[in-house]
């Protein structure tokens, strides 16, 4: 686990397919819930393409992983919506691109050429990573960009709230900043590759 | 005409695919030569206008009248196929060089978020009242994310000559200017 998140090329590409998501997830609970649809998306997209293996050729299997991932991203947002409705139309189209995220997170041709039980590792912890870095942007934004976690107030007098960290641009600011807090501790364990 | 000028603004800056919907963040990162940029760009902006022209009408004329909306992601990515596979065929009677770069390039441009994320962005977009306006923004989209993918190219050039810390070196410092990009964008709304 621990080698598959020092890997400096997994790390980049998981963090950037979470980026767009970003935008979007300015609070904790907006995260906490587009953080489990991508879990979703992405894991049963992979085990389904390893499931239809046999039935496809290697040159749509890419092509089927998305159409099947809009499917599941799809009905992710439709379960959402029970739970959440005003938090998933504050996320909008981002969800059903999910899909996207989800053929960057678990390549189709790895599912294609591995077992089932490979396969469904290699998705979860790519997508639990990316739900992480996901969740942690939005308790952070939500903490420096309005004051509270998970709706509760944390702050007294002293602190005013910086809407700078609801914008876009706060996504992208707490993103590189927890990129630089993962290279520094990469770098200090010893393990001399940074993610470039 | 303002009505116009307004969209096309806001294309550019306020409304920039890259800066401020995050979507193609990856293209700021990419590692590669201005002419390969710039051939993707130009693809993907051809790409992003034709499956608006096609996206629209299909939304807006015959899922929203049928309740369908959650079909629009579904269908977007079809459309976005057919118009690729369409694209490749007549590039390979008309443009054989762009054949080549289409046929090894047509998963990633197929799996762009850019594409899908703009057509569905359309339906829920206050300044899109119209096919007119969905059109002209599409246009001016293709020349914001055009616009700042060059920017970026020519800021990661500058930043592997600087010397920086090891752990703010790559995607960090790419994502710092991408910030304030973001935020200078922002501030002309």
């Amino acid at each position: 686990m621990f080698d598959i998140l020092r890997d400096k090329t997994l790390y980049n590409k998981m963090i950037v397919a979470a980026i767009p998501l970003s935008a979007v997830c300015c609070t904790a609970f907006t995260a906490l819930l587009s953080a489990a649809a991508m879990v979703a998306t992405v894991v049963l997209s992979a085990l389904l393409i390893n499931l239809l293996k046999k039935f496809l050729n290697k040159k749509i299997a890419r092509f089927a992983h998305i159409i099947i991932a809009v499917g599941i991203a799809g009905v992710s947002a439709l379960l959402l919506k029970i739970i959440a409705e005003e938090t998933i139309v504050s996320i909008g189209f981002y969800l059903p691109l999910l899909a996207v995220t989800s053929t960057i997170l678990a390549d189709s041709d790895f599912a294609m050429e591995n077992e089932i039980i490979t396969t469904v590792a290699g998705g979860a912890v790519t997508s639990c990573t990316s739900g992480l870095f996901l969740l942690t942007c939005g308790i952070i934004r939500e903490i420096m960009g309005v004051g509270s976690v998970f709706g509760m107030d944390i702050y007294t007098k002293w602190f005013s709230p910086m809407a700078f960290f609801a914008t876009p641009a706060g996504g992208l600011l707490t993103a590189a900043i927890l990129t630089v807090i993962y290279n520094f501790l990469v770098l200090k364990t010893g393990k001399k590759e940074v993610v470039e | 005409m303002s009505g116009i000028l307004a969209l096309l603004i806001a294309g550019v800056f306020t409304e920039n695919v890259i800066t401020s919907k995050l979507l193609g963040v990856e293209q700021i990162e990419d590692k590669i030569t201005l002419k390969s940029l710039l051939q993707k760009c130009g693809v993907l902006s051809v790409l992003l206008f034709a499956t608006t022209l096609v996206t629209y009408p299909v939304f807006r004329f015959i899922l929203v009248p049928l309740g369908a909306e959650y079909l629009s992601a579904f269908c977007g990515v079809i459309i976005i196929c057919g118009l690729i596979a369409a694209t490749i065929v007549l590039a390979k009677r008309f443009l054989p060089s762009l054949h080549k770069f289409l046929n090894v390039n047509r998963e990633v441009l197929t799996c762009s978020a850019v594409v899908l994320g703009l057509s569905l962005s359309f339906m829920q977009n206050e300044l899109v009242t119209g096919y007119l306006s969905a059109l002209v923004l599409s246009l001016s989209s293709c020349v914001g994310f055009t616009a700042v993918s060059v920017v970026f190219h020519g800021i990661n050039d500058r930043l592997k000559e600087s010397d920086l810390p090891e752990c703010i070196k790559g995607l960090p410092i790419t994502l710092t200017v991408a910030a304030f990009i973001s935020l200078a964008f922002s501030g002309l709304a």
